[in-house]
């Protein structure tokens, strides 16, 4: 990586950066096979063999055209979605509520794709996805707001906000919102006008993964070029020193969970005007979940992020198709994220323990001697 | 029913004991995450936890016909994911909330996958018969207290016993003592002698017992049966009691009768044609969480909360 | 008599360094060893060995003529050695019982037994002279007082041989006096001590015999009585001049009394983190080109001032006026930023700067949204790299490269670091507070020049310790600081007693 890459490493460190790297990427996919190998354990339990469950699982996802388009559509929602939680990572705001805001930012887009009549294309995308991001960002904000002036803990309001979420669209589908021509709980079908259009024929993916990549690249530039990118970075890695030079955390906060909350709102809005092209209970899967995974699968760092949503949707993907072919259960996947979680997050541990011995040992340090001072 | 009804002696009779009833595995997880937060450690994988062990429980009950076993393979289960976690958290040393975090992820998957593996995909859904109502005869014809207290099942009884237990723990005895040094200042616990790797150990392995407990609850004692969505959040509802109690357990009781109080009435609510929507109902055990939260203070939290023992 | 605990060829490798070389040393019963040395010259390893907490490559450590094994702090209270620290090892939030009976709790059945306990530590307290409140809460105690709790703590335990890390630094000179009487009376009841520190008068004043550790190495031991002042400074730094460190070598201060004042503060009230006054009603006047020294025992409304001037706490009641400007009650650190206030904070690594990021991310911390470095919220990279690799040039800041993460630093580099970034805005108003806490004797030298040079160009300068030796030698005027009120002011200069700011830093008025 070039440009500012240089000046926030991840972690304590002494080693070259180009070594560095490479142990990261080492023990990052160290977790993840770490992980597939428990899971081959699972899945062995459910009385189908590992190997041909694998295999099953990579035909499925990568293996062919229509794999590739399924992976890369359910890249979607976890890129963006993961973007959102890594940015709020980044500066130490633990947002558990992406789940719920990607609801807020679906809901956000239906305001657009419902009830403003048509639209040329030009405007009603941009409309539809603006109004997702802040209507998402808005849903974060509410723990933005509770945190800066009471205080309370961001992890635990995020969380009740999502099943809060959860019962405000369910009572929107079920209510004011409905579709009267359905027979579930969901709202009509998008205006033309708002629907993101197919991309790859033959395929599902819409143009929904250009929204995620142009939101990598614009994420990236703020984290790596701007004031506000510093900001977050510095308050999320010391926030007393940030306070001390001068950064105002409270906007700082407020900021990061609304941006936090707005690529999550655009993850719901993609889904929604690209692949549902309505508002459904079902939208997410927990993507909002598997988004806390890819943040930390991917550092926290938007590239990272980038190749570990792919990885991510081409897992869901393939398990889906695992099962349908050998019965083994879809949420493995889960089980897998959650295993790659704990093997990356015990593994960094270790890390930090070497780093506070080289620490005793400068603190130990005789001072130098007057001759070698003089020299100085 | 009419809105009339709520006014009645009876109806509100009902709702007192229903808060109890509801407010018992709220005030069984809180105390679970007293001893872990006393101790120094966030245990946020409490939701995955219960959720587990609630599974477990259901199974083991199921399969031996006894619900006494499966409590106490719900109580077992929990134990043993907070050894796990304690493994986790002091000897890695890994992150506590994103430890947590990994433990609710992991722990949502791996119920629906070993149900299926259990259970199979039966069209016939699991049932076992639940802990029944405890009545004690003469107490329970006590007025308005009797059906109250005495009808109940033993687990409430037991989680009002446990309360106490925990307050004498913590603040009568030796380990308790320890357990407060552990959690406000471990390097000092550790110069007098105090293994603070062990009280931390013990205090997740009760506490993981605890929340394991909490959870058999509701298959056992609650529905009969099992459902992945049965936790929905209280873990986490617990998580906010400890804060709003300020570490004590008579506090998070207290603070657990709230919501089991707001539970049992939004419950009845949508029973009547109030004309409020179910949605508004259900969520609202949440939106009192939020502000449950707000009341908390979180600057009276234990001093070493989420940070690992390292000597220096 | 036999030695009670003898070090025997004591030796202890780090990577690169050898922190203790070849160590012998002997106490004997009811003796009072000074190990006398200056940061960085072995006594934390050496203390840490004795301790449990590290193991000797070489040696052995004999207790009673018997050879021990010290693998944790348990088997060294085990053995009869107790450590009162630097930092108190009390909780806070328990009482003065809890925190002596804590670890070895008198029971009654599963029960503490109170009443038991309160009636046995009150015995003991009473023996040794060591007055206490035993159902404070440790948090409101002086620091004088929790050292009796330290010392009571141990010898409940047992502990037979008492060390003390530095325990004069935060104290007032009479509650050293009173921490001397308590040794003194131990000694008489056969319990040894070994007195840990760099400051030669108190070692003078209270130790039998006298060790000067200097690079890791016994650089001689002798008795107290035969041991000159010259002579123990000599071995203590390998050099002639000792007082130089704390020597005010430039010129006289260029201002006098009737200057017009750069920083008023009038009226001054600042509230402390338990809600009372911390800061109550303070007057206080510097003038361009002082330095003024804050003397005073911690917690005495220091932290209160230095965050109210610095912006990061807001005001109660009264005015704080910089260069004419009224600075209202809220706390903004960033507008006192623009005033002209700089501010090197006594904890380095968690306020002062970010260990985590690297040193060109730690340099631009106050200026990162001014021009040069940022326009229109972007950030320039170029500007950023030149800009730290001025600072880091301009005051010997040794790194690798300054992308290497700030927490590489040695102590000394990383204040260079930090008193280079809040220099560099020509300040009108600098705080330091306890800016050589931790550092090695050269290093000190270096940032007290650069203080005193600060000073020479016309900067108000507002110096905290809690070493009143430091303050004596640095300050043009000093003032005490006690709850919270300026209690006693004077010029800095032959004429200045020790004891009368020692009675005010007690808060005794003459």
């Amino acid at each position: 990586m070039s440009g500012l890459a240089w000046l926030w490493p991840a972690k304590l460190r002494n080693t070259t950066s180009a070594r560095d790297t490479l142990r990261s990427l080492l023990s990052l996919t160290g977790a993840v096979l770490a992980a597939l190998l428990v899971g081959s354990i699972l899945i062995a339990l459910a009385g189908v063999s590992p190997l041909k469950a694998y295999e099953a699982l990579i035909a499925n996802s990568i293996g062919s055209r229509n794999g590739w388009g399924e992976t890369l559509v359910k890249t979607v929602p976890l890129l963006l979605a993961g973007l959102g939680a890594a940015f709020a990572f980044r500066a130490r705001i633990f947002n558990i509520g992406i789940e719920g805001q990607l609801y807020a930012g679906a809901l956000g887009a239906a305001i657009v794709g419902l009830f403003l009549g048509q639209l040329p294309l030009w405007l009603g995308i941009p409309l539809m996805l603006l109004s997702g991001f802040v209507a998402g960002g808005l849903w974060a904000g509410i723990a933005g707001v509770l945190k800066v002036k009471f205080k309370a803990n961001e992890i635990i309001v995020t969380l009740m906000l999502n099943y809060i979420a959860f019962e405000l669209m369910s009572y929107l589908l079920n209510g004011p919102w409905r579709d009267p021509a359905g027979t579930e709980a969901y709202t009509a079908h998008f205006v033309d006008g708002t629907i993101l259009p197919i991309i790859l024929s033959g395929t599902r993916l819409h143009a929904g993964i250009i929204v995620a990549l142009i939101a990598t690249a614009v994420i990236w530039w703020v984290i790596r070029r701007t004031v506000l990118g510093y900001q977050v970075t510095v308050t999320g890695a010391g926030e007393e020193a940030a306070r001390y030079g001068g950064v105002n955390i409270k906007r700082v906060l407020l900021t990061t969970l609304f941006i936090s909350g707005g690529l999550a709102g655009l993850a719901g809005a993609c889904e929604a005007a690209g692949l549902q092209h309505r508002v459904l209970l079902g939208i997410s899967p927990n993507y909002g979940y598997t988004a806390i995974a890819v943040a930390m699968l991917g550092r926290q760092e938007p590239l990272g992020v980038a190749v570990a949503a792919v990885f991510f949707a081409a897992l869901i993907v393939g398990v889906s198709g695992m099962q349908d072919f050998t019965g083994v259960p879809v949420s493995l996947v889960f089980i897998i994220e959650g295993l790659i979680l704990i093997f990356i997050v015990g593994s960094q541990a270790r890390r930090h323990k070497r780093v506070k011995a080289q620490k005793a040992v400068d603190v130990d340090q005789p001072p130098l001697s007057p001759a070698e001072e003089a020299q100085h | 029913m009419e809105w009339t009804t709520i006014l009645t002696g009876a109806f509100l009779i009902q709702v007192l004991a229903a808060s109890l009833h509801l407010a018992t595995p709220l005030v069984l997880a809180a105390l679970g995450e007293i001893f872990a937060e006393r101790a120094g450690v966030l245990n946020l994988g409490i939701e995955g936890i219960m959720l587990l062990s609630g599974l477990s429980a259901f199974a083991i009950a199921t399969n031996a016909q006894s619900v006494w076993l499966g409590i106490l393979a719900g109580i077992a289960t929990g134990a043993l994911l907070g050894l796990f976690f304690a493994f986790m958290t002091v000897t890695r040393r890994a992150d506590q909330i994103v430890t947590g975090l990994a433990f609710l992820i992991l722990s949502s998957g791996a119920a629906i996958y070993f149900y299926r593996i259990i259970f199979g995909s039966r069209s016939l859904l699991p049932q076992i018969e639940p802990l029944s109502q405890l009545e004690i005869p003469l107490l329970k014809d006590i007025p308005i207290l009797g059906p109250v207290l005495f009808n109940q099942t033993i687990l409430t009884h037991l989680m009002l016993v446990l309360v106490v237990v925990c307050v004498l723990v913590l603040w009568r005895t030796p380990f308790g003592l320890r357990i407060t040094a552990v959690g406000e200042y471990p390097a000092a616990a550790d110069a007098l002698g105090i293994n603070v790797i062990a009280v931390r150990y013990a205090c997740l392995v009760i506490g993981g017992a605890l929340m394991g407990l909490a959870g058999a609850y509701f298959p056992l004692a609650e529905l009969g049966f099992y459902s992945n969505s049965m936790i929905g959040g209280r873990g986490f509802i617990a998580l906010a009691l400890v804060v709003f109690g300020r570490w004590n357990p008579l506090l998070a009781l207290a603070g657990g009768l709230i919501f089991g109080a707001a539970d049992a009435l939004q419950i009845r609510l949508q029973l009547i044609q109030s004309g409020i929507p179910s949605q508004l109902m259900i969520a609202l055990p949440y939106i009192l969480t939020v502000l449950v939260i707000l009341v908390g203070r979180a600057r009276q939290s234990p001093s070493a909360l989420t940070i690992p023992y390292v000597r220096e | 008599m036999p030695p009670i605990l003898e070090l025997v060829h004591i030796t202890k490798r780090f990577p690169g360094v050898v922190a203790n070389n070849d160590i012998s040393l002997e106490l004997h019963p009811g003796e009072i060893l000074a190990l006398l040395g200056e940061n960085g010259a072995g006594k934390t390893t050496l203390m840490n060995i004795l301790y449990g907490l590290l193991r000797p490559d070489e040696g052995e450590i004999r207790i009673q003529g018997k050879v021990c094994k010290i693998e944790s702090p348990n088997d060294s209270l085990r053995l009869g050695i107790g450590m009162v620290h630097q930092h108190f090892m009390l909780v806070p939030t328990l009482s003065v019982l809890e925190n002596i009976v804590l670890g070895r709790e008198p029971r009654r059945g599963p029960f503490l037994a109170g009443a038991a306990a309160l009636e046995q530590i009150m015995r003991l307290a009473d023996e040794f002279e060591l007055p206490i409140s035993p159902h404070d809460k440790v948090w409101q105690l002086s620091v004088g007082e929790q050292q009796r709790v330290e010392i009571l703590k141990m010898v409940y335990r047992g502990a037979q041989i008492l060390v003390l890390d530095e325990p004069t630094t935060s104290l007032t000179p009479q509650e050293t006096n009173a921490l001397f009487n308590i040794l003194r009376a131990m000694t008489k009841r056969g319990h040894s001590v070994i007195f840990i520190s760099h400051k030669l008068d108190e070692v003078r004043a209270i130790s039998h015999r006298i060790a000067v550790l200097r690079q890791g190495r016994v650089a001689g031991t002798m008795l107290t009585a035969e041991a000159g002042e010259q002579e123990l400074a000599y071995l203590m730094v390998g050099r002639d001049v000792v007082k130089r460190v704390y020597a005010n070598t430039t010129i006289a201060p260029q201002s006098d009394a009737s200057a017009q004042p750069l920083i008023t503060v009038r009226n001054l009230s600042v509230l402390g983190r338990h809600g009372g006054k911390a800061i109550d009603g303070l007057n206080l006047q510097l003038a361009a080109g002082e330095i003024v020294g804050v003397a005073g025992v911690d917690g005495n409304g220091q932290t209160e001032l230095v965050e109210a001037l610095a912006g990061l706490r807001p005001t109660a009641n009264g005015e704080i006026i910089i260069d004419g400007h009224h600075c209202d009650s809220q706390a903004d650190p960033r507008r006192q930023m623009k005033l002209g206030v700089a501010y090197i904070p006594a904890e380095r690594k968690t306020r002062g700067a970010i260990p985590d990021l690297t040193i060109a991310a730690n340099a631009i911390l106050k200026n990162h949204n001014d021009r040069p470095i940022a326009a229109r919220g972007i950030m320039n990279q170029r500007r950023i790299r030149e800009y730290t690799q001025q600072l880091v040039a301009d005051y010997d800041v040794r790194c690798t490269s300054i992308q290497s993460p700030a927490g590489v630093l040695s102590g000394g580099n990383l204040q260079k670091l930090i008193l280079a970034r809040e220099v560099s805005a020509q300040p009108k108003l600098l705080i330091a507070e306890q800016p050589t806490r931790g550092l090695d004797i050269g290093a000190v030298e270096i940032v007290q020049q650069r203080i005193m040079q600060q000073r020479d160009r016309g900067t108000a300068v507002l110096y905290l310790s809690t070493d009143l030796d430091e303050i004596l030698a640095i300050s043009d005027r000093i003032i005490v600081l006690y709850r919270g009120k300026i209690v006693y002011e004077c010029p800095n200069s032959q004429q200045v007693s020790r004891e009368r700011i020692g009675l005010a830093m007690a808060g005794k008025a003459a």
